[in-house]
């Protein structure tokens, strides 16, 4: 067991916690220790797959408990990014049950996991490191979007509960979703890329099956909302709600591995 | 020692009696002056008197005489009724003294709980009365501690976060929409008071540019010139909406100036970026379907009352947080001040028994008659070692209290079983 892996994880939980009873009961103080146990974490995770990567001798890629791990690693990273930056309290109690998720997961699976015999190819390499940080990119787009549809939705509703005092402005969500696009769309469009020059190289044919399948739907999506934003001048709540269609397919996509 | 407020306000006095205590800042000075020489009880002494409130703050050796002394006081400056003034009066000692004070301070005790003057007037209250040398170390600590609450709960509770006036909370729900507000355009169509109120905050918050639109050309180059903005024909507005994030609508036409069709319209050839109607009309002038298109909102007058509503709601809750913190500070201040009485208190103490001790003997020689020196020693060493051990144990345990949140009250025990305060 990767002793490091399981205190980031154990972090992580206490972490989104107390994200979650923040947004509940607004105690700065909260705030504060929630976002001390997810650097802590962060820290230990990234310990816990320096360990792992030693080991192996390659990148935290080589098999699903790697893959879930390096997931986690990679949406905790935007995250403490952008929560630094954008200063959004509520945040971390939309995207921090993710990142959770994924370290859960990479701890379930065992270490042992049947390994790919092809983790040192190259396209392969630049195929999960891309993949995995548009993955961060658009969890982040997806907490926003969902950040944005409540608020959007009390705004019109004219209901000036909870959500309306505790979420930002509409302008900030759609401005992370903006960025989120700008960055996340060539990341994911190289993954997607590396992936069939790869699979071509080893199988000489371009092979399609569930994950696969939605990945491309993904990337159609994602593109639909790029080119909509870009040339058509979408935003709002539109916006908001392809990127969590992005999400869900690519969150599928990496549940899909489970199974192998 | 005692701590007391005196004094009445908007919730226990009419405006009759309040307007009679009212002390104008200027006379504060002389209020002092008078409150020195006809009521010598009051050791230390605050005057604060708000249009709200009239308070006073002070040190007492005896709250009955101190408290009566005042009253005869505000009788005979003030001119008023004994039984009115009895009838509205509150006075709260010590512990509740000094809750009170903190939450006038952080505007908890307010009628619009969460308003900014009552900080500053409370700042003033105390500098007039420090400038008059009529407080010492402890109203010092006191007050300043109180400004050191208010600032606390400002940052750390939302009870001054949101808005609760109609033309406030048109600028919260922009602010919800747009973010910052600086370079956004507002056009207003009509006039009023309500309107020129929010284009005056919109501004103070960043807009930029402010387009005037009325029926007749000469009243909007009016208030365009009163906003620094650029009025616009009437028949135009088709063309200049274009242009604008925000747009309050306050005119007396009969049918709607705004229609669903010109919005959609409108946001078209703005690419979607938002826009934010505000419709104070009565009848209304925008049509209340322009609210479903996307990245439009459209807010009337009860809307926006709504808003204020929501927002009096979450103050009050804040408010109960806000609470809480008052409870901490005043726990924290009384530590401090029992450190303060500590040491007098074990000085009056040991001289207390020592006195209690010295008659004896006295009496007990006189009686006994003639005594050798060694034997009176004896004696003496005897009843001294006595003492000591008897008062050793109250003024370690009393000592290491001190530090803890009972320290005041065994603080109170000892001088009240030992009679030190006679």
């Amino acid at each position: 067991m990767n002793t490091p892996l399981v205190i980031a994880t154990f972090l992580f939980f206490l972490g989104m916690l107390k994200y979650l009873l923040h947004l509940a009961l607004r105690r700065h103080s909260l705030f504060v220790l929630a976002t001390i146990m997810i650097a802590l974490g962060f820290i230990f995770q990234t310990v816990g797959m320096v360990m792992r990567s030693v080991e192996t001798g390659h990148g935290p890629y080589g098999n699903v408990f790697e893959y879930f791990a390096f997931a986690a690693w990679i949406v905790f990273g935007i995250f403490l990014v952008a929560e630094g930056y954008y200063r959004i309290k509520p945040l971390g109690a939309f995207m921090t049950p993710v990142g959770f998720l994924l370290s859960l997961i990479a701890l379930i699976m065992a270490p042992e996991a049947t390994e790919m015999q092809v983790v040192r190819a190259y396209w392969f390499t630049l195929h999960r490191t891309t993949s995995f940080l548009s993955f961060g990119a658009i969890t982040l787009v997806f907490a926003a979007g969902v950040m944005y549809l409540i608020q959007e939705r009390q705004l019109k509703a004219k209901r000036f509960g909870a959500w309306y005092h505790r979420l930002p402005s509409l302008d900030i969500l759609d401005d992370i979703n903006r960025k989120g696009l700008i960055v996340g769309f060539p990341v994911y469009t190289v993954g997607f890329v590396s992936a069939v020059v790869w699979s071509y190289q080893r199988y000489g044919a371009i092979t399609i099956h569930g994950s696969t399948a939605l990945l491309i739907l993904g990337w159609v999506v994602f593109a639909v909302a790029s080119a909509g934003r870009a040339a058509l001048g979408w935003r709002g709540r539109r916006e908001a709600t392809l990127g969590i269609l992005v999400f869900s397919m690519v969150a599928l996509s990496l549940l899909t591995h489970l199974s192998k | 020692m005692n701590l007391i407020v005196f004094g009445i306000n908007h919730k226990t006095a009419p405006v009759e009696v309040r307007e009679k205590l009212a002390i104008p800042e200027k006379a504060l000075g002389e209020n002092l002056r008078l409150l020195e020489e006809r009521a010598p009880g009051l050791r230390e002494k605050v005057v604060l008197s708000t249009c709200n409130r009239t308070e006073i703050y002070a040190r007492v050796s005896d709250v009955t005489s101190g408290v009566d002394e005042l009253k005869r006081f505000l009788c005979g400056y003030h001119e008023v009724d004994r039984t009115a003034l009895d009838k509205a009066a509150y006075v709260l000692v010590l512990e509740d003294a000094v809750e009170h004070l903190f939450k006038v301070a952080s505007s908890l005790d307010s009628m619009i709980v969460g308003e900014p003057q009552i900080l500053g007037q409370v700042k003033g209250a105390y500098r007039a009365a420090r400038d008059y040398s009529a407080t010492g170390a402890i109203m010092n600590r006191l007050f300043e501690q109180s400004f050191n609450v208010a600032k606390r709960i400002r940052t750390e509770t939302g009870i001054a976060e949101n808005a609760v006036s109609v033309s406030f909370a048109a600028v919260e729900l922009a602010k919800k929409i747009f973010g910052d507000l600086a370079g956004k355009t507002a056009l207003l169509i009509g006039a009023g008071e309500m309107i020129e109120l929010a284009v005056k905050h919109l501004m103070s918050q960043g807009v930029e540019t402010v387009l005037v639109a009325n029926r007749t050309y000469d009243r909007a180059k009016e208030l365009a010139t009163l906003f620094n903005g650029e009025a616009v024909k009437f028949d135009h507005l088709h063309e200049e909406l274009k242009r604008c994030d925000i747009v309050i609508s306050s005119t007396g036409a009969p049918h709607f100036v705004v229609r669903r069709d010109l919005a959609e319209k409108v946001i078209g050839q703005r690419q979607n970026r938002p826009m934010f109607f505000i419709d104070i009309a009565v009848p209304r002038d925008i049509e209340p379907s322009v609210n479903e298109i996307d990245n439009c909102y459209l807010y009337n007058i009860d809307d926006l009352h709504q808003v204020v509503e929501a927002n009096m709601v979450e103050r009050a809750r804040e408010a109960q947080r806000a609470e809480e913190i008052v409870k901490g500070e005043v726990e924290q201040f009384f530590v401090w001040l029992d450190k303060l009485e500590m040491a007098p208190t074990i000085i009056a103490l040991r001289q207390n028994v020592e006195a209690v001790r010295k008659a004896e003997i006295e009496k007990t020689l006189t009686r006994l008659g003639a005594l050798s020196m060694e034997d009176r020693e004896a004696i003496d060493r005897m009843t001294q070692s006595m003492i000591n051990k008897i008062i050793h144990h109250p003024i370690a345990n009393l000592k290491r209290k001190a530090e803890t949140e009972e320290g005041h009250n065994y603080l109170k025990a000892v001088r009240y079983l030992f009679g030190l305060d006679k």
